[in-house]
This record gives structure tokens, C-alpha cells and sequence, in this order.
């Protein structure tokens, strides 16, 4: 269906293009563009650089421009399902004949239809910047491509948070802004072989980007970016343009899963992501880590950038991965809800114990996934320095592995107790149980590493993130036995989560009622 | 036509109280075409869940919901084909006008371009906002906004209409307009699936009928039948032209007949257990011992007494 077609999208359009806000919106935002270049201009004139001043108004325009699709737009977004729901409408979209991704796109583009009126308005001021600065046209289309996609990108986010969120309040905007951050990212980070990542780097190459890729080899013959618009991809040097592009797409590919998946559900249905999704997004995530990780690490005592240590790229990997593998699993919890729909399924004979570890299983095949893909990126590279101890490495990730499992296993048992805000609650207790043992064991003196004993591991697994070396050999009976108590930890809260779950099955199942027996007329 | 089959709703007890609260509790269910199916029970008794599990709205705990042998839970898109949803708060786009409003759902329900236009106003006709077409909706009276509800649930033809408390706050005129508009459908060929709290209004317009309490489908089945059912042993009335004939004693002395109370000189009620015809015949016998029978009354339950007596006098 087109998106002129798409119901949604054109009750939106009808609702917020009335032509009488539209003639006064041109009105507005046609006054103030020539205002706005007058006082440029001026200025520039007064200061003798004349010629500077079409693409300072250029720039002005184009921000303005991002603001208002980013903010306005996304704003517009993040209360439009909430808002559905508050006044009761969202249900009948929901059972329309219109589909997931139909009712997502409509929304999508609907929503914020306002405010892409608002910055086509702005367009012709850009444009006259464009002119009198004598700005390349394909960095100017491409610098509007950039900040139109990054614009949607953030849209799609913030429906999405719109969508998770069914009783809206503080945690809508709340959410929006943390998600939102990474986007406001100024252009000029060196962090990694990745540049700027947010849409404003649209507005910044439309006033000063090149094409030109450039790469330049460093003392020890190992490529590195040169100029501000070139990325390091997996080694190469790629443009910045269509490196953002991509990634942009790509992202808003994932946030599209998710927002189709949810978009009809039951709110107390909602699942960010299948199973089999969320893993695909963890390899997601690890590919662009990989295609970007920068392989050169500054040296401070020689002065000079040196190849990156093994052990410095292990213990990056194992720590992000860590997290998102807890991320995936925290995500992946089932809500009593769905339990009792199991239980209901299954009936107590039927429950196993792939129930009970939920959702052991597909944590541990992410977990694979990802390592063989940091296995293949790094195990041959003949650039990095250093070794690693392969016993160690094995024994860190599954000593990890152990403890995030354990943690979910309580999060799911947890989550299961009857409250008003169970995982909440798992949350605060887990929080306080790391808090209280970390100001016990710093107490006793035993959070110094090489002190570390099985009751600082047991506690605080994760310390197993960065063992020391000689630490590890003179421990390591140590770290052997903190690994079964972690697993029998595992287990002991899988045991109370079956129990959950067992207490749901219906004893004797329930009596049919009445009609079954005399159904109302029979056909 | 739609299909329940134990079909069951689970939550936890409100409160963090222990306990499982069974909205719907394993209900089996048959409406064939063109019933107007009523769901009455008190608030509670998990007409709603039900309802919003029957469109999809709601995930049932388990049981499965067929509509044209179509499943609701796997094929939603498809389902929704056949179902036309009201239910029981007034929630419009109030920044749209009236044509507008009725024109997205019939978009929306994928109705084919080329009809659209004409069956937009055809709809606004038959449920009399003809003189509203433009009007925004932000400026309408509730009993306006309730028939422009019933035009997005009916504006794609659906063969079966899902109604959740459809007369709830509308006053007595706007009511009436409403049954009629309901049998119009019915006639047409709808099959009807309404809850409601007015009793008078069920046995007026529901050819069928399920009394609902606590997730259970007290009652079901066509309504003379529910009624015939739950009835039990007749009490008749009768009312002599003038005292004097010991109707009482007379009345004692008859076979099946038992509780005789006097409810005047010439007046009397009693239990019958014969139907129809033992009936009339006590009748004649009456007549021809000398009885001057003036009026005999069927003095059963209406559905109201009826449906007070099953629910156990919960209030509705």
C-alpha cells in the first residue's frame, strides 16, 4: 500500500494540514527566514566577509531544520500511541484490517507530518544559503539526506518508546531523551574509526564536507582515517556519507521489527523482540563494533599510536558483550501473563526444563553467535600485539556466562512473584544485594585483587571482567569454585521459577461451562 | 459463525491478593448466522474479556476464537473482515469531521477503493448523521458520537457486529433509535453479539441469550428456551367474574396443582405443574363446575425476575 494510500497517514494528514494553520505556518516561517538572512547578511556586511554569510544562513536554516523535525517530529512520535490510548481510539485501529507494518508506516510519517511542513517551509531559506555560499549541490542534498534519515531514525525510536510505554507518564520522555543521546553526538569524535554519528553531521557536511576519501599510513605502516569524513570499515577507508547512511537504514530496520511486532499486541503482550530477533540483533550489534573497532591504541609513554593489545580488545568484546547479553536476556523474561499461558499449554507434566532456565537457552546461543564472530575478526589478525591465555579467556567467558544466567534466572523468578511492579523490585533488591556486599567486602579489605577470594567472587562475579594474570595462577582453586557455586546458584533460582510456573497449571483443569453442554442454538 | 471454544481468561486477584480472578472460564460457545446473541451478568462477570478476546483485542489465557472458521488469534488481519466492534466508551477523532471519520475506517478495513465514497455516505445516512457530514467531530452531541460509532463498526458490511454495551448512557429516544437500528442490521442479515445491563432491552431484540457470572456461562440457548429451562413448575393466576364459588377448595382438590393462595374473594394463584394444555383443561373443568372464569394469567418470571434468581440477587 503507498503511503498516500495508507489510512493512518492520511487521518493524520487531515487532522493536522487544515489549510488555515498551513497558510499561517508559510506566513510565519517565511517572515522569519527573511529576517533572519537581513540580520545575517548585515552582520556579515558590517564585518566585511560578505561572501561567508550564505552559508552561515545555510547553516542556520538547516539547524533550525533538524530541531524541528528531530525535537518537534519526535516529540510527535513519542506521544501519538500514548495518546491514542488515552483517549481510547488506539482500539479500534487495532482491529481494522490494517496491518502491522501498514498501521507502524502510517504512523511513522503521519505523526510528525506537521512538522516535515514546517521544514519544507525553511527549505527555500537553506536554498538561498546554498546559493549565495556557493555550497555544492550534492553536498547540499546529501547533507538534507542525512539529517532527513537520522530525523526518521529518531521518529521510529521514539514511536517505539511511545509503544512500550502503555501508561505514558514520565517515563515516555524520560526514556526518549536516553535513547535520543547517542544522536546528539557532535561531529569530531576519534574514538573509534566511526565518525560522527548524529544527523547533525548532515547540517556540517552540507556546509563543509568533501568526497574525497582519504587514509593515510601510520609510523608502522597501519591505515588510519585523515580526514573527517572517511571511516575506517573492518581496515578500509569508506565515506562517511553513505557509512552513515547505512547504518542509519540498518537501525531503523531493527527499530521497524520492532514497532511491526508490538504494534497490534496486547499491551500486556508486548515482547520487544522474538527470541531468535534478539540474537539476531546482538550479531548485529557486534558487526558494526567490528566493522569500526579501531585496531591502533595511543601509547602514552612512547608518544605514538601502537596496534592495539589482545588482551585490551578481549576484555572490550567480553565486557560489551556481557551487557548485551544481559540486556537481550532482561528483555526476553517472560511476564506472568505469559507463563500462565505456558502453564496452560503445557500442564505441569509438560513443563521441562527448558522452562525453568528461560532464557538460558538463547542467551547461550547468542553468546556462541557473537564469539565465533569476535573469534573470526581478531584470532588471525597479525596486528595485534600480545597474547592471550586461551584457558583464561574460555574460563573468564563462561565464568561470566554463569553469572548472567544467574542474575536473569532471578529476574525471571522475580518477575513472576506476585506485585504491582516485579521487575522493579528484582531490580532494587539486586541493586542493594551488590551495593551492601561491595561496602562488606571493602571493609574487610578484600575487594584488592590480590586478595580476591570466594567470597568476594561469589557475590561479585564480576571482577572475572579483568583478572589479573599472576592473580588468576596463584587463585586459581579459587575461581574453580566460585564457577560451580554460580551454576548452583543458577539452578537454585530456576528451581523457584519452575515452582512459579508449576503453581499456574490449573489443578483439575477448568469445569466447561454451561454451554458446552447445550450450546446457544446449534447450527 | 462465531465459535468459542474453551476459551479462558485468567488474571491475578486485584490487590496482590492470592488467587486467580477467572474472567472467562473455559467457555464453549455457538452462534450461528443471523442471532442477535445477548450477554448479560453482573459487573465483573467477564462479559467485556470475553468480548475483547472474541475481536482480538485481548489474548485469551487459552481457548481459541473462530469467526467464519477464521481464528482471531492467528489470523487477525483476516478475522477482522467479518467483525464489525462497538464498545461501551465514546472514543472518536475529535479533529476530524464526520465524513472524514467514517471514510478512514472504511480505508482501514480495506474496502475497495472505487465504493468507499458511496458507502461512506450511505452509512452516515442509515445511522441519521446525514445533516453532520461536515461537521467536526470535536462539536457533537454523546448520542451522536455513538451512532457515528456504530457507523465505523457497520461501514464495512461485517456479517457479524461485536457490541459492548451499546445503550450504556444514551437516554430513551436515542435507545429506541438503536434497537431499531439493530434489527435493521439483523434483518439484513447480521449476526449480533451484544452485552448488556438492560434486561427489558434483551428480551425485546435477543433471539438468544447467556447469562454470565464469575467466568461462567450460567444460562445459554435461545431465549424461549432459557426461559422455559430456568422456569420450573408454572404459576397461574385466575380471576373469577364474581364471589362466590369456592375457587380455593375447588383448586386444592386438583391434580398438579399445589401452593393455592387467595388473592381476593373471586382471585387465586397456584403452582401448576402441567404445561399448555393441562392448562386449558384445568380451565374447562373449572368452567364446567360452575366457575364464572373471567381471566387466567401466566404469572411467571420475566426475564429480569429470572435472571435476578440465577445470579443469586447480585446486583447488575
Amino acid at each position: 500500500m503507498p503511503l498516500w494510500e495508507n489510512p493512518e497517514f492520511i487521518r493524520n494528514f487531515r487532522a493536522q494540514m487544515r489549510p488555515a494553520r498551513l497558510v499561517g505556518t508559510v506566513a510565519i516561517t517565511a517572515l522569519l527566514s527573511w529576517a533572519t538572512g537581513y540580520a545575517v547578511h548585515a552582520t556579515f556586511a558590517e564585518n566585511q566577509h560578505l561572501p561567508d554569510w550564505g552559508k552561515t544562513f545555510m547553516t542556520t536554516a538547516l539547524g533550525v531544520q533538524l530541531a524541528v523535525l528531530g525535537v518537534g517530529g519526535g516529540v510527535a512520535c513519542a506521544l501519538s500511541i500514548y495518546r491514542e490510548r488515552e483517549r481510547n481510539t488506539y482500539d479500534f485501529q487495532r482491529v481494522t484490517r490494517l496491518s502491522p507494518i501498514e498501521l507502524t508506516l502510517g504512523k511513522l510519517f503521519g505523526a510528525p507530518i506537521y512538522f516535515y511542513f514546517l521544514a519544507a517551509c525553511l527549505l527555500p531559506a537553506a536554498l538561498v544559503g546554498a546559493v549565495a555560499g556557493h555550497i555544492g549541490w550534492t553536498n547540499f542534498l546529501a547533507g538534507l539526506g542525512i539529517m532527513l534519515v537520522g530525523t526518521i531514525v529518531v521518529h521510529a525510536l521514539a514511536l517505539l518508546v511511545s509503544l512500550l510505554s502503555p501508561r505514558g507518564g514520565t517515563g515516555v520522555p524520560a526514556a526518549l531523551f536516553v535513547l535520543l543521546l547517542p544522536f546528539l553526538a557532535l561531529p569530531g569524535q576519534d574514538q573509534s574509526d566511526l565518525k560522527s554519528t548524529g544527523p547533525w553531521a548532515g547540517v556540517m557536511f552540507a556546509a563543509e564536507g568533501s568526497w574525497q576519501t582519504q587514509a593515510k599510513l601510520d609510523w608502522q605502516g597501519m591505515p588510519y582515517a585523515a580526514s573527517k569524513w572517511t571511516d575506517m570499515v573492518f581496515g578500509r577507508p569508506v565515506h562517511h556519507v553513505p557509512v552513515l547512511v547505512i547504518l542509519y537504514l540498518t537501525l531503523l530496520a531493527w527499530l521497524l521489527v520492532a514497532l511491526v511486532r508490538n504494534m497490534k499486541r496486547d499491551t500486556a503482550d508486548l515482547e520487544l523482540y522474538s527470541p531468535a530477533q534478539s540474537v539476531g540483533l546482538v550479531c548485529y550489534i557486534n558487526l558494526v563494533l567490528l566493522a569500526f573497532y579501531t585496531l591502533r591504541e595511543w601509547d602514552m609513554a612512547r608518544g605514538a599510536s601502537l596496534p592495539a593489545q589482545r588482551a585490551t580488545v578481549f576484555t572490550f568484546f567480553l565486557g560489551i558483550n556481557i551487557a548485551l547479553l544481559y540486556f537481550l536476556g532482561v528483555t526476553l523474561l517472560r511476564s506472568r501473563d505469559q507463563s500462565r499461558r505456558l502453564a496452560h499449554e503445557t500442564a505441569a507434566p509438560g513443563l521441562g526444563w527448558r522452562d525453568a532456565v528461560w532464557p538460558a537457552s538463547y542467551v547461550l546461543v547468542a553468546a556462541a553467535c557473537v564469539a565465533a564472530l569476535v573469534w573470526t575478526r581478531f584470532a588471525f589478525s597479525s596486528v595485534l600485539r600480545g597474547n592471550l591465555d586461551l584457558g583464561v579467556s574460555a574460563f573468564q567467558i563462561v565464568f561470566l556466562l554463569a553469572a548472567v544466567l544467574r542474575d536473569l534466572s532471578y529476574f525471571q523468578w522475580m518477575k513472576l512473584r506476585r506485585s504491582r511492579y516485579p521487575s522493579l523490585i528484582a531490580f532494587v533488591f539486586l541493586g542493594a544485594f551488590y551495593l551492601c556486599s561491595v561496602i562488606f567486602l571493602s571493609a574487610f579489605g578484600w575487594l584488592d585483587e590480590k586478595t580476591f577470594n570466594f567470597l568476594v567472587l561469589l557475590p561479585l562475579p564480576w571482577a572475572a571482567l579483568a583478572p589479573n594474570p599472576l592473580q588468576w595462577v596463584a587463585q586459581r582453586p579459587v575461581w574453580l569454585l566460585a564457577l560451580p557455586a554460580q551454576l548452583a546458584l543458577c539452578a537454585l533460582f530456576a528451581w523457584l521459577h519452575y515452582r512459579k510456573i508449576a503453581e499456574m497449571v490449573p489443578a483439575h483443569g477448568h469445569e466447561q461451562s454451561h454451554a458446552a453442554v447445550s450450546p446457544a442454538t446449534q447450527s | 459463525m462465531i465459535h468459542l471454544e474453551r476459551l479462558t481468561k485468567e488474571y491475578d486477584m486485584p490487590g496482590g491478593k492470592s488467587g486467580t480472578l477467572v474472567a472467562a472460564d473455559s467457555l464453549d460457545l455457538l452462534v450461528p448466522k443471523g442471532e442477535i446473541f445477548g450477554l448479560v451478568g453482573p459487573n465483573g462477570a467477564g462479559k467485556t474479556t470475553t468480548l475483547r478476546m472474541m475481536c482480538g483485542l485481548l489474548r485469551p489465557t487459552a481457548g481459541r476464537v473462530t469467526v467464519h472458521e477464521v481464528d482471531v488469534e492467528r489470523h487477525p488481519e483476516d478475522a477482522q473482515r467479518y467483525l464489525g466492534y462497538l464498545s461501551d466508551f465514546f472514543s472518536v477523532y475529535e479533529d476530524l469531521k464526520v465524513w472524514e471519520y467514517v471514510e478512514f475506517f472504511a480505508r482501514a478495513y480495506k474496502m475497495p477503493p472505487g465504493q468507499i465514497s458511496k458507502r461512506v455516505d450511505e452509512v452516515i445516512h442509515e445511522v441519521g448523521l446525514e445533516g453532520k457530514r461536515d461537521a467536526f467531530i470535536a462539536g457533537l452531541s454523546r448520542g451522536m458520537k455513538q451512532r457515528l460509532g456504530i457507523a465505523r463498526a457497520v461501514v464495512h458490511n461485517p456479517p457479524v457486529l461485536l457490541l459492548d454495551e451499546p445503550a450504556s448512557g444514551l437516554d430513551p429516544k436515542a435507545r429506541h433509535e438503536l434497537k431499531q437500528l439493530l434489527m435493521e442490521l439483523n434483518r439484513a442479515g447480521a449476526t449480533i453479539f451484544v452485552t448488556t445491563h438492560i434486561l427489558s432491552d434483551v428480551e425485546e431484540i435477543c433471539t438468544s441469550v447467556g447469562i454470565m457470572e464469575k467466568g461462567h456461562l450460567l444460562r445459554c440457548g435461545p431465549l424461549e428456551t432459557v426461559m422455559q429451562e430456568a422456569r420450573g413448575p408454572r404459576r397461574v393466576g385466575i380471576r373469577l367474574a364474581a364471589p362466590g364459588f369456592a375457587l380455593v377448595q375447588w383448586l386444592g382438590a386438583q391434580p398438579g396443582v399445589s401452593g393455592v393462595t387467595s388473592a381476593g374473594a373471586a382471585e387465586a394463584e397456584f403452582t401448576f405443574s402441567g404445561d399448555d394444555a393441562g392448562t386449558a383443561e384445568l380451565v374447562r373443568q373449572l368452567v364446567a363446575a360452575g366457575g364464572p372464569v373471567c381471566g387466567v394469567q401466566d404469572a411467571g418470571e420475566t426475564f429480569e425476575q429470572l435472571y435476578a434468581r440465577l445470579s443469586n440477587g447480585e446486583t447488575m
